[in-house]
């Protein structure tokens, strides 16, 4: 909503200044979304400095300048002025302008050099022209700003974000109001209409009505005021309403229609005049469009409208759709005689619905959508009445048309008590500012009898402009606390009442997320919409997918896997120049049930290619490269896991069925006897998808982090170890290569039992001289009992026991 | 043994060990006179017995004197060429230590996530727990129970990711806030409450500079007996004073939210201009931090409560804006690129 300050002033029995207008708005809940001058025709001229000024090639008088705009912002003009030098300030008007003296700028090619604007002299800018050539600004005008700021040209306007349930804010005597109740010296003083000075005809008029109205919407139209006016004579709009109309961007069409969008503007009821002359049939009705109906606008569109379409008619056509967009034919124009004023309360969610269907948002369905105060309606359509007869003359013909439902307006009431002030607001405000503020707002507070209460009890009437709003204490509280100034209202903190938890999750992901960072990785945070095909990238197929029935590109879908994200997120990194990168992602995922519902689960998903190692150049004694592998990433998730402190056992069990992964390197990762997750190298295929496969390796793991979470926790308490010797051994085994490592070491703790303290593989080794497909593998075992020294017999005998079940159980040989 | 040989003897041997110059050498010089079979003192000793009885008392005091002198002179050596070889080995092995480092890569936390935790943990210190709740929501709990109007332009498609099913999933949609946790928490649970809701939501937004289709929101919720408008300025302004320091200013609009009432949004100092007004903040010096109020008697209805028994505060704020105001990043986009330059800074 635009409001001009000298306009609001002059609602005000004494003038505000801007600043503090603006400032008092936003402290009542008004946003001023900008203070700023207003010139129409410069909105796209703003303050350029020129950094370089060149010859033109082609031309001896034009000169080929780049300029500076502020915010990086630069283009390039070619101009004809003598008078600018170079580090000038000017006024630049930019491609699109269209300048006060009704000349346009476009993009243009000056003999071959392309120019995107034009410098301009006082008289371009709608100035008294000083000869100078191009206007040169003083050195500390600030860069991008508007020349209308600058130069304080046109008037200074408001811009107000009004909330959807203030439409009484949509009028300039709402926003007065508002003011007024702030600031308590003031009073409203809502202008008057210029007056000829001839006497006011009676709503009722002289004889009877040429045209009759009949509503058959009642519910889309509770009401509805007509007025038919004669022997009006065409003239030319007075200044001062030119003036009003143009400061807030609005152009001067036709006497009425002018009168019709000032007093919009200053009531917020919209309003609409028709040629009388035009209307078939001497009625007017309110109905639904019919099947196949269609109107052309005001703006010349031809518009199908459908059975919900509210619509004026007369007995053969659709003369305009109602609280949205008057139609053609019985518009208004310079022949007009005989005019046919409307006024009246569309139903919100009507004008809504057909102001969406059809894209066609005007001034007056924005107000309708909202409500306005149908207390008021009648009123302005007399106001409007006496303004055109004020300025183009003639007579009301009959009298006011007014089909109202029987029942509306109906006033909204409801008792209220001051002590619902203290509860909601935690302060103690006096009766005296609570009435102050309410009855300056226009509430109707009658004391109820009092019956001990200690704060006082009202009968309230809401008045029609907040009808909308306000139907209960709590909105009435709102009113007064923020008139009374949320600024008043003391901080305090609430009293301690429960005992701090933690969420477990919460506090896991956080620990997760220190260790994984510690350890190199990347936190990301992707799109959880994405596209079937995006998943199938990454080899991820569902059958069903949670599906937006309105998509937008490259977001049809929820998410079923981390995996494609995350392999994204590697991609541009590797495009970008990065391509040693791990990164993981906590987020959920998203899967259709065959019953219908939907599953939300957590997982945490990692994915990394490149090197283990930053720094990895090469020289003297530098190792080989370690690249990631499914070594690597099996580690890291056992690792993280065990951090996680749950009671059980971490296992690995060979998954060759996993969607992008490595067949033949990927593990499904057991926990006791559930499967949460799984973790491998990345199948060739999708490495090749995302364009990773250049000499990178690519691993991954996802983990249902919620599942692990949910197991129990493993309590932490302190294990005594013995600190007798111990007796270390190695063991090499050859073994057919098919067999499982997993399995060679089981047996192997399994035998060894209690004093066998650690075992660990550090050798695989594999070649011909083995025997067509075995391995050999090497261990290390650490013996210690608890107590004592073991002998070197009791070990040796452990480990021949060892090497006797080995051989029994899978065929394998000593390895001398 | 005459004294003579036995001198040129000594002498032999201190000059032969001086001369070693490693411990190789130094190894095969005490053979040559200590060795058990060929060693020249050995061989010495060894020979006593075939001396004249009155000679071999003189002749072993001797020999072992030298040998004690010997041993003392062969350890003191075998200590200088350690040190020897320990220098050289220093200086052999010195390197240009500014060469790059072999480390871990970096890692880092995401800013949205970071600031996530870190309100949770705030919010946990004025007893606030953590409550969740689907994202695939239904109208009811996304709106209706939210006391939104069934024709409210929020509802409609162009705002909001409705579900294409003509199942059970037909009236769904991606919830639009957290708010729809409060409605399921409240139905859960009965007061005193203290919850937070953190969680992804969704807006059928174009991708701009400041608008991502989906984002981070956290919602907090407190319904007990005696809670008041003064309650959401403390917490909310103790909060801000944590997350953006002391010196931030922060301040309390009136707004409207169909779901509290009275209800205001809270604001902070931009960091951009230091609240002076940039393209960033709209030129006001302010950039919204979130909406908050009083719940709404009709929301507290919908869940079963009575209004006039107890009252409640309730607040949501977007965490990427948080996140953005806080490291000033001016580009919500950055937050869903992942772009290492960008994660690298966090």
């Amino acid at each position: 909503m635009r409001v001009p300050i000298s306009w609001l002033n002059e609602c005000l029995s004494e003038a505000l200044d801007a600043g503090v207008i603006r400032d008092t708005l936003t402290r009542i809940g008004l946003e001023v979304e900008s203070l700023a001058w207003y010139a129409p025709g410069l909105e796209t001229v703003i303050v350029g400095q020129i950094v370089d000024i060149a010859p033109h090639p082609n031309a001896d008088k034009l000169r080929v300048c780049q300029t500076d705009l502020g915010q990086g912002q630069r283009i390039q003009i070619v101009t004809g002025a003598s008078n600018v030098a170079c580090h000038d300030k000017v006024p630049v008007a930019l491609v699109g302008s269209m300048l006060p003296g009704g000349k346009a700028i476009g993009h243009s090619k000056l003999r071959g050099v392309d120019s995107f604007g034009m410098y301009c002299s006082l008289a371009e800018l709608g100035l008294p022209d000083d000869g100078a050539g191009v206007m040169v600004l003083p050195p500390d005008t600030p860069i991008g700003q508007p020349i209308a700021d600058a130069l304080q040209l046109g008037v200074q306007m408001l811009d107000l974000a009004v909330t959807a349930n203030r439409p009484d804010a949509l009028g300039v005597i709402g926003v007065a109001r508002e003011l007024v109740v702030a600031h308590s010296h003031l009073q409203l003083r809502p202008p008057a209409l210029p007056r000829l000075g001839s006497a006011r005809p009676s709503i009722e008029g002289n004889g009877v009505s040429p045209i009759v109205v009949r509503c058959e919407a009642e519910a889309a139209c509770p009401l509805y005021g007509g007025l038919i006016l004669r022997n009006v004579t065409p003239g030319v709009t007075p200044d001062w309403l030119r003036d009003r109309l143009t400061s807030i961007g609005l152009r001067s069409i036709h006497i009425a229609v002018d009168l019709t969008n000032y007093l919009m503007w200053l009531t917020g009821q919209p309003l609409h005049v028709f040629d009388a002359d035009k209307i078939a049939g001497g009625s007017v009705v309110i109905r639904q469009a019919r099947p196949g109906e269609t109107v052309v606008t005001l703006d010349g569109v031809t518009r199908a409208l459908d059975e919900q379409d509210l619509v004026i008619a007369d007995c053969e056509k659709v003369l305009a759709i109602a609280g949205v967009m008057g139609g053609l034919t019985a518009a208004v124009d310079e022949h007009t005689k005989s005019l046919f004023l409307e006024a009246a309360y569309f139903s919100p969610s009507g004008v809504r619905r057909t102001s969406r269907r059809l894209g066609l948002g005007t001034d007056s369905s924005y107000r309708f959508e909202r409500g306005v105060d149908p207390s008021s309606t009648l009123d302005v359509l007399i106001q409007l009445r006496d303004g055109i007869l004020d300025l183009m003359g003639g007579e009301q013909a009959g009298s006011l048309l007014r089909v109202a439902r029987a029942d509306f307006p109906s006033s909204v009431q409801f008792s209220f008590g001051l002590d619902a002030v203290d509860r909601l607001l935690g302060v103690d405000i006096s009766q005296e500012e609570a009435e102050r503020i309410l009855r300056g707002l226009g509430f109707v507070l009658k004391p109820q009898t009092a019956d001990g209460a200690k704060r006082s009890v009202y009968d309230v009437v809401v008045p029609g402009w907040r009808c909308h709003d306000v139907s209960s204490e709590a909105d009435l509280v709102e009113e007064v606390g923020r008139h009374w100034g949320y600024d008043n209202i003391p901080p305090v903190l609430p009293p301690v009442i429960h005992r701090p938890v933690q969420h477990p999750r919460m506090v896991f992901e956080r620990k997760t997320r220190e260790l994984l960072s510690s350890w190199g990785f990347r936190e990301v945070v992707t799109r959880s919409l994405t596209t079937p095909e995006a998943e199938a990238m990454a080899g991820v197929r569902m059958p069903r997918y949670i599906a937006l029935a309105h998509p937008l590109k490259d977001m049809t879908v929820m998410r079923s896997s981390l995996l494609p994200s995350l392999l994204e997120v590697l991609r541009h990194n590797r495009y970008q120049g990065q391509g040693n990168m791990g990164v993981y992602e906590f987020g959920r995922t998203y899967t259709g049930q065959s019953d219908g519902s939907v599953v939300e689960q957590l997982w945490l998903g990692g994915a990394w290619t490149g090197s283990l190692w930053q720094g990895m150049w090469r020289g003297d004694h530098a190792p080989e490269p370690l690249k990631v592998d499914w070594a690597s990433i099996k580690g890291l998730v056992e690792s993280l896991i065990e951090r996680m402190h749950r009671r059980g056992e971490v296992s690995f069990e060979a998954a060759s069925d996993v969607e992008g992964f490595h067949p033949g390197r990927c593990a499904r990762i057991r926990f006791n006897a559930l499967t949460v997750g799984v973790v491998g190298e990345l199948h060739p295929q999708v490495m090749a998808a995302y364009d990773l496969n250049h000499g990178l390796n690519g691993a991954a793991w996802l983990l249902d982090f919620d599942l692990l979470v949910a197991q129990d926790e493993r309590p932490l308490a302190f294990q005594p170890f013995s600190r007798q010797p111990a007796a270390l051994r190695d063991l090499a085994v050859i073994v057919p290569e098919s067999l499982e490592s997993d399995a060679v070491l089981g047996t192997i703790r399994q035998v060894g039992g209690a004093w066998l303290e650690r075992v660990s593989l550090f050798d695989r080794y594999q070649s011909e001289g083995l025997g067509e497909a075995k391995v050999s593998l090497a261990f290390n075992l650490s013996y210690r009992h608890p107590e004592r020294t073991l002998s070197t017999e009791e070990v040796e005998c452990l480990q021949r026991e060892i090497v006797n079940a080995l051989t029994t159980q899978f065929g394998a040989e000593l390895r001398a | 043994m005459t004294h003579a040989t036995h001198d040129a003897l000594l002498t032999e041997a201190q000059l032969s060990l001086s001369a070693t110059r490693s411990v190789a050498e130094l190894e095969s010089w005490h053979v040559q006179y200590f060795g058990r079979e060929q060693g020249v003192l050995t061989g010495l000793l060894r020979a006593i017995p075939s001396l004249p009885p009155k000679e071999r008392g003189t002749v072993g005091k001797a020999i072992n004197q030298a040998k004690q002198t010997l041993e003392l002179l062969y350890q003191k050596r075998a200590q200088q060429l350690q040190h020897e070889a320990i220098a050289a080995q220093l200086v052999r092995e010195r390197t240009d230590v500014t060469l790059p480092a072999r480390r871990p890569f970096k890692g880092s936390i995401h800013p949205v996530m970071a600031t996530r935790d870190e309100l949770v943990e705030l919010f946990a210190y004025y007893g606030f727990t953590v409550a969740e709740g689907p994202e695939v929501e239904d109208d009811w709990h996304n709106f209706t129970a939210l006391n939104t109007a069934a024709d409210h332009p929020a509802r409609d498609a162009q705002d909001t990711f409705y579900l294409q099913s003509d199942g059970p999933l037909a009236k769904c949609l991606l919830r639009t806030q957290t708010s729809s946790v409060q409605i399921r928490a409240m139905m859960a649970q009965t007061p005193p409450l203290r919850l937070i809701m953190p969680g992804r939501v969704y807006r059928r937004d174009d991708v701009t500079r400041r608008h991502y289709p989906i984002f981070h929101q956290l919602e907090a919720l407190m319904v007990e007996p005696g809670t008041h408008f003064g309650h959401l300025k403390g917490l909310l302004t103790s909060l801000c004073r944590s997350l953006f320091g002391e010196a931030r200013p922060v301040r309390f609009r009136p707004s409207f939210f169909p779901f509290t009432e009275p209800s205001c949004e809270v604001d902070v100092g931009c960091p951009f201009c230091a609240g002076q007004g940039c393209g960033t903040c709209s030129h006001s010096g302010w950039i919204e931090l979130g909406g908050a109020g009083m719940v709404h008697p009709n929301v507290l209805q919908a869940v079963g409560y009575d209004p006039s028994v107890i009252t409640g505060l309730a607040f949501g704020m977007g965490i990427d804006r948080v996140a953005m105001i806080r490291y000033g990043v001016n580009d919500i986009r950055h937050l869903w690129e992942n772009d290492d330059r960008f994660l690298r800074q966090f």
